[in-house]
């Protein structure tokens, strides 16, 4: 579960984020949906502790991010917004990494790794070095190294960017096994299709605050539209950046 | 934490030893190092045993032929016809002749010279040159000796031919033995020495450095890193441990080499006396590894603090500065302080020479070189690892 709750954090004039608060439950697929700048990438980056809000709370299954940052980060996988794989290293070597760094190793890292391959069908690349890997091989390692220490939650900014159908296909088919399997997850977007493909709960944001949420029936119907978009250009009231 | 450290270490070796390119460069610029010493000693060496060649304008040549033939036989050759020497001496001559350097200095020959040496009297030569150009002297030098050395011979058998034994005009024998020269020029080659170790030592972990830090941030892996739970100082530890692990190898490298060409040099030609062994050589290695620590954190400090690879290096760039100039300053400066052997950088540089020149080193003021070195690169540690938790160098603002 992940909450946070008015969130504020400024950086110099700008307002980032201006009361920002919601919650992600277990065994649901939470989207942070909202137009280029709404600040949802400064939201997640408080939920990893990485930026410190100026006013408000931030909660991982209970714990405070804020106090225990560390902890917080044992149970969240994260699948960044631009991840930068290690190109010298081969897949295996990159998710051991990831693993060892939360504390999985020796036979149970093999073994957690295992499972990945099979889970994520990296048996043609899980030996090679990630220098040349295409963006849908990239995408698997990333998603890879976000799980392999199976975390209750699971992060992701923006995971569909420059995906091909075959590799969106994938993802949404494995974070919905996830989410049957009562993992958190949550991920930020500004696709429509996919957030209402996908999402149980919607958070729409604009200019750091919620501008509404709820299932994309219940947005559909708060707006008075049939279709999520136009519902949500209808909710933040403009049409800036947001992709069909 | 110990066993995540050495996860950690493990993916940074891993990381930095397969950038095969990186790795080449930096080992090639520590064999760089000893290959220029070799080169500088040899080219040292070879000048010491020939004498320079050099040319002159030799006026009224022709008032006493004989003598242009004996300038010729020191290297030192007139630009005149050569219609005074030999036929067979001018032919063997006159390649050398023409690679000769022009000394601009004029000797004449007086006109009534052969007149003057048959009636016992004094001739007259005349040596023409600036003399306010100091590097003309030695070339003076060089040709008044020449007549010198003749005129002494003429004298001695001018002596005998009267019956006199020729030592009694020489009531004194001065002997000349010059050191200066010698001392100097070792202090110059231990500088260098000195230099290209300690350079190696910076240099050959520049590449980690920068890859594994503003590269990180550049490759877009740094935040994601730095969003793990992992506490910032392991991080940083494991970084500086591995850059510093180049450090130490590249400095192992450039003194094993310069074993290697010092065994191969004849230095006593150059009138230097240093025994470098790889016994020698190993307790130098084990002085520059606190060193290496020190310039690890130092250019990890560094690159960090840079945006962008480029950014970082050029920034390191001056950073390498240090150890390259330090030893030259303080041999060109003859500066000479007490202090100078308790501080890091000039303590190690200090240790170096007198190791070689087999003076007794201050271990005490190694000690604490050496103590001050690492107490300096944990604060580069703590400084960096204070640095990952700020909001700007994670997001690299």
């Amino acid at each position: 579960m992940l909450k946070v709750s008015n969130l504020q954090k400024s950086f110099g004039q700008v307002k980032a984020l201006d009361g920002l608060g919601f919650e992600a439950e277990d065994q649901q697929i939470t989207g942070i949906l909202g137009p280029n700048g709404a600040g949802k990438t400064t939201c997640l980056r408080t939920l990893f502790g990485l930026l410190k809000p100026d006013v408000g709370e931030v909660y991982v299954d209970n714990i405070n991010v804020l106090k225990d940052p560390i902890e917080a980060r044992r149970r969240i996988g994260i699948f960044p917004d631009k991840f930068g794989l290690y190109e010298r290293l081969t897949s295996r070597e990159q998710i051991k990494y990831f693993a060892n760094i939360h504390g999985v190793s020796g036979k149970q890292c093999d073994q957690a790794i295992d499972k990945m391959v099979a889970g994520l069908h990296l048996e043609d690349i899980i030996d090679r070095r990630a220098a040349g890997f295409s963006q849908g091989q990239r995408m698997k390692v990333a998603l890879a190294q976000a799980l392999v220490h199976q975390p209750k939650n699971l992060i992701l900014d923006e995971p569909t960017r420059g995906l091909d159908v075959m590799s969106t296909r994938l993802l949404r088919d494995i974070l919905l096994e996830l989410k049957q399997q009562g993992h958190c997850i949550l991920f930020s977007s500004h696709v429509m299709q996919e957030v209402a493909a996908l999402c149980d709960r919607v958070v729409i944001v604009a200019n750091g605050k919620i501008a509404a949420q709820g299932t994309p029936q219940e947005l559909c119907e708060l707006a008075g539209k049939t279709h999520l978009e136009d519902a949500f250009v209808s909710i933040i009231g403009s049409e800036e950046g947001i992709a069909a | 934490m110990m066993r995540l450290f050495i996860h950690l270490l493990r993916k940074e070796w891993l990381d930095a030893i397969r950038d095969k390119r990186a790795f080449t460069a930096a080992m090639a610029i520590a064999v760089l190092g000893p290959g220029m010493f070799a080169m500088s000693l040899m080219t040292a060496v070879d000048k010491s045993q020939s004498v320079e060649p050099i040319k002159i304008t030799l006026e009224g040549s022709e008032h006493f032929p004989s003598l242009a033939g004996l300038l010729a036989r020191q290297e030192i050759y007139s630009d005149g016809p050569s219609h005074e020497l030999s036929d067979e001496l001018s032919h063997e001559l006159s390649d050398k002749r023409n690679n000769a350097v022009d000394s601009k200095i004029t000797v004449t020959i007086d006109s009534e010279f052969a007149e003057h040496i048959n009636q016992s009297e004094p001739a007259k030569i005349t040596i023409k040159a600036d003399y306010s150009d100091k590097s003309i002297r030695p070339r003076i030098d060089r040709i008044k000796r020449v007549f010198d050395n003749y005129s002494a011979q003429l004298g001695a058998m001018r002596l005998m031919i009267r019956g006199i034994v020729p030592s009694v005009a020489q009531p004194i024998n001065v002997v000349e033995r010059d050191t200066s020269s010698a001392q100097s020029r070792a202090g110059f080659y231990l500088s260098m020495m000195s230099t290209f170790v300690l350079m190696s030592v910076f240099v050959a972990s520049t590449n980690v450095a920068i890859d594994t830090s503003a590269g990180e941030r550049e490759r877009n892996s740094l935040e994601f890193l730095l969003a793990q739970p992992v506490q910032p100082i392991v991080l940083v530890m494991a970084k500086t441990l591995n850059t510093a692990f180049f450090g130490i190898v590249g400095a192992g490298l450039t003194l094993i080499l310069m074993v290697v060409v010092l065994q191969f040099v004849p230095l006593h030609l150059i009138g230097l006396d240093f025994d470098f062994s790889l016994w020698m050589a190993f307790l130098i290695w084990l002085a520059m590894i606190p060193l290496a620590m020190f310039a690890a954190g130092m250019q990890l400090v560094t690159s960090f603090l840079a945006k962008t690879f480029k950014e970082a290096q050029s920034y390191i760039t001056l950073t390498i500065m240090l150890p390259m100039m330090l030893p030259m300053i303080i041999l060109m400066g003859n500066i000479e302080h007490p202090v100078l052997g308790w501080l890091p950088l000039t303590g190690q540089n200090l240790l170096i020479s007198d190791f070689i020149k087999g003076v007794d080193v201050n271990m005490l003021a190694l000690l604490v070189s050496s103590l001050g070195s690492l107490a300096l690169a944990w604060l580069c540690v703590m400084v960096m690892a204070r640095g990952l938790k700020s909001e700007k160098m994670i997001l690299g603002l």
